[in-house]
């Protein structure tokens, strides 16, 4: 191999440039850190995030706290709750987006794929139940440890990904994973989403007092609880229930968008969106 | 003290001159390794500034998922832009 039939892939001013950016980059930093692009917000811990700290987990001031003793999960699901739910709703959007554009095709169920070889498989194997289990332990401890419902969604729709890549995708239809059944789990989880949001209202209904919606524990003029502990174990009331539905939901919506995506290029069975026929 | 730092300044500094190279990359596969890359340097930071949800968060989302798409609709177009 002659060396000058390699050809150098950047040049050096590419080099060059890049550097400059990075030595911007941190002199800008440095003058932030100064003060110099503005008055820098104050160290101590503010009043909101004071309040939050102390009551995310607070026995002694039942009309205050939400028993969840991860203060991330507490502000995301209880503190912040309805914020949540249309954050939820923005990816939801999206994937019925996805789902509304590529309409016009059908899984191609009759070619059998081989996958890649024996040693990728066995250790995909593995990889894959280590996953699921993590997943599974996020998602149910999200209110004692970091983590919490859109992570562990987004680590078990990683295991189709691995799947698919691995083994192939007629492995996955075998296994009974498909677009319809998908898209029937989303909607599923998301209107129990809403229902379990709206069940504190029964309570309106019945006469027994007034309710919030999305209400997690006993409030001041409300006797309506979630439950709060499960035997010994802080149940952080609807910060569990959220934690588990939205993996569900986000888990069911990315396997959706991936397997839609990756439709075969000669199997479409209508023209996509259905303008000309 | 001075080391998680040192690390965080390393990193931040990489992932800028990563971003101009998938910026300039005329191959897009390895664009495509390169914000893998990005989300690499990034989940580290995350993790010395003990942003443990971020993390957990920023791991199957920047690493996995994004380069997947990103390389499914390379396959179904061109792999070089021109």
């Amino acid at each position: 191999m002659n060396s000058r039939r390699i050809r150098m892939r950047y040049r050096k001013r590419d080099i060059l440039v890049a550097m400059s950016l990075a030595i911007l980059t941190l002199a800008l930093a440095m003058v932030l850190n100064i003060g110099g692009l503005g008055i820098l917000p104050p160290r101590t811990l503010r009043g909101l995030a004071r309040s939050i700290v102390v009551n995310a987990y607070n026995p002694w001031n039942t009309t205050l706290t939400s028993y969840s003793l991860n203060a991330v999960s507490a502000v995301i699901w209880d503190y912040r709750g309805i914020d949540t739910i249309f954050e939820t709703a923005v990816l939801m959007a999206a994937i019925t987006g996805v789902a509304t554009i590529l309409r016009g095709i059908t899984d191609a169920r009759e070619s059998r794929g081989r996958g890649m070889s024996i040693i990728v498989k066995s250790s995909t194997k593995i990889v894959v139940i280590l996953t699921l289990i993590g997943s599974a332990s996020l998602s149910i401890h999200g209110h004692l440890t970091p983590g919490g419902g859109f992570q562990a969604g987004s680590a078990i729709a990683v295991t189709a990904s691995l799947i698919i890549i691995a083994f192939s995708l007629q492995f996955l239809y075998r296994l009974g994973i498909s677009r319809e059944l998908m898209l029937k789990i989303r909607y599923a989880a998301l209107m129990t989403i809403l229902i379990i949001a709206l069940v504190p209202l029964v309570l309106i209904v019945l006469g027994f007092g007034y309710a919030y919606i999305l209400q997690n524990q006993v409030k001041e003029d409300s006797v309506f609880s979630m439950p709060s502990k499960f035997f010994t174990t802080p149940l952080a009331g609807t910060v569990f229930i959220f934690n588990v539905l939205e993996t569900i939901t986000v888990a069911s919506a990315i396997t959706y968008a991936i397997l839609t995506i990756l439709v075969y290029e000669g199997d479409k069975s209508s023209h996509v969106g259905g303008l000309n026929e | 003290m001075l080391i998680p730092i040192l690390i965080v300044l390393i990193a931040s500094m990489l992932s800028v001159i990563m971003a101009y190279l998938t910026v300039i990359e005329k191959d897009l596969l390895l664009a495509t390794i390169y914000i893998a890359f990005i989300g690499i340097l990034y989940t580290l930071i995350y993790y010395i500034l003990l942003a443990a949800d971020v993390v957990l968060a920023y791991i199957p989302v920047s690493s996995i998922l994004l380069p997947i798409i990103v390389i499914i609709v390379l396959k179904k177009s061109k792999r070089l832009e021109e």
